[in-house]
């Protein structure tokens, strides 16, 4: 079950669209990458750590800012045409 | 022969070669000359390909577009002019200039897993400079990387200057003006687009010897193509190009005439490019065929990167 907790500017959007593309794509890429590609693979783990990392710090810092409702074991999502925030329940 | 017709839908379509589209203000190609250009696709039996400007075009032209096979470049092919943080098609055009190329590798790489096809096309060969010749080669090798684990992945992607010599067994160019033709949206046909924009933006065309103009139409709607000495744009009046085997290299013939002024020689930074691209072939296939791949016909080794510089030889 999920119900809408918020919404975000268009510009708060793009910002965590373009993070939720580039993980997107680093996992696509974490894939077909071993160890022993070492150049790519470093740069992939590296890209892949600080991806990640500002990826929760958007939604950290956007949950400070507006004070969506939280439930333990429940998570956010975005809805990318309405930028709508949904919480989403356990089932 | 003549296999392909690029309709140029309006003034402001999208850029999707290595020239610019330099022009700004709208000016949408008439529903009636859409009809003729659709008609003489039909006639001479010509793949069609759409360029689509950024906006939606009005209802009626839909029908028309619709009425015959075809390609929509800006539409099912989607074109970049930066490298973006997905590709949501299968089949996209990458434009960027050689230093973005080289110093976003990485990023480009780690697009090529999300595209069934991606065309990278170069926008400033002509600031190519042969000191680059090392760092373009290694962005090459890093999108070669990303080529060979999808492929050991059992995956496949293309990369055209990667992964098109592989299959090439002959030269496949441009092709302006002799495999395919351009129509504008002023129902004149122009080699490619970039001779349109040269026309309309006043850009003098030096190859005309009897007056100073910068007219480049080749023929129009109603009385066909008319292209001037046609043999002058085709492979076997090249005497260089018809046995060089960078088969994939592009050959534009709209830089060729911009920097030798001649439409069927290319530059030296064209060569160079090809020939690196080549070599990157090579390093892949040479990699494909070691993890067990059939990996066509084998590219050999050479010592040269321009083959005008070795001409006596070639």
């Amino acid at each position: 079950m999920k119900k809408v907790v918020g919404q975000v500017t268009p510009e708060e959007r793009n910002e965590i669209q373009t993070l939720f593309e580039r993980r997107n794509g680093l996992n696509e890429l974490a894939k077909i990458l071993t160890a022993d590609n070492s150049e790519l693979y470093e740069k992939l783990v590296k890209d892949m750590g600080e991806t990640t990392s500002k990826f929760q710090n958007w939604w950290n810092s956007k949950a400070q800012k507006y004070h969506w409702e939280a439930v333990e074991n429940a998570n956010w999502e975005i809805n990318f045409e309405t930028c709508e925030i949904f919480l989403v329940l356990p089932q | 022969m003549l296999q392909y017709l690029v309709i140029l839908l309006d003034d402001t379509s999208v850029a999707y070669c290595h020239a610019e589209n330099p022009l700004k203000a709208r000016n949408l190609m008439p529903l009636d000359t859409l009809r003729k250009a659709v008609l003489f696709g039909m006639k001479e039996n010509l793949m069609i390909q759409y360029v689509y400007p950024e906006y939606d075009l009005p209802e009626e032209y839909h029908e028309v577009i619709e009425s015959i096979d075809h390609v929509k470049i800006g539409r099912d092919v989607a074109v970049y002019n930066e490298v973006p943080t997905a590709i949501t098609a299968d089949n996209a055009v990458l434009r960027l200039p050689i230093a973005d190329f080289i110093s976003r590798s990485y990023d480009i790489a780690a697009l090529i897993p999300q595209v069934k096809r991606l065309n990278i096309c170069i926008t400033d060969i002509e600031h190519f400079k042969d000191e680059q010749c090392e760092q373009y080669s290694k962005a090459l090798a890093t999108l070669s990387e990303v080529l060979l684990q999808l492929g050991k992945a059992d995956k496949q992607a293309q990369v055209n200057i990667l992964t098109d010599r592989l299959q090439l067994k002959h030269m496949h160019n441009c092709g302006a003006g002799d495999t395919n033709i351009t129509v504008a949206p002023n129902g004149k046909f122009y080699l490619c687009p970039a001779f349109y924009y040269d026309e309309k933006t006043g850009i003098s065309n030096r190859l005309n010897h009897h007056k100073p103009t910068s007219e480049r139409s080749v023929g129009d709607l109603d009385y066909g193509v008319q292209i001037p000495n046609p043999q002058l744009l085709k492979l076997d009046h090249a005497p260089l190009c018809r046995i060089c085997d960078a088969f994939h290299c592009n050959r534009c013939v709209w830089l060729n005439q911009k920097l030798t002024w001649d439409a069927n020689t290319p530059s030296h930074q064209q060569c160079v490019l090809a020939h690196l691209e080549r070599n990157a072939t090579r390093d892949l296939q040479a990699k494909m065929m070691e993890a067990g791949f059939e990996a066509g016909e084998e590219i050999k080794p050479i010592d040269y990167l321009d083959p005008f510089d070795v001409r006596e030889e070639f």
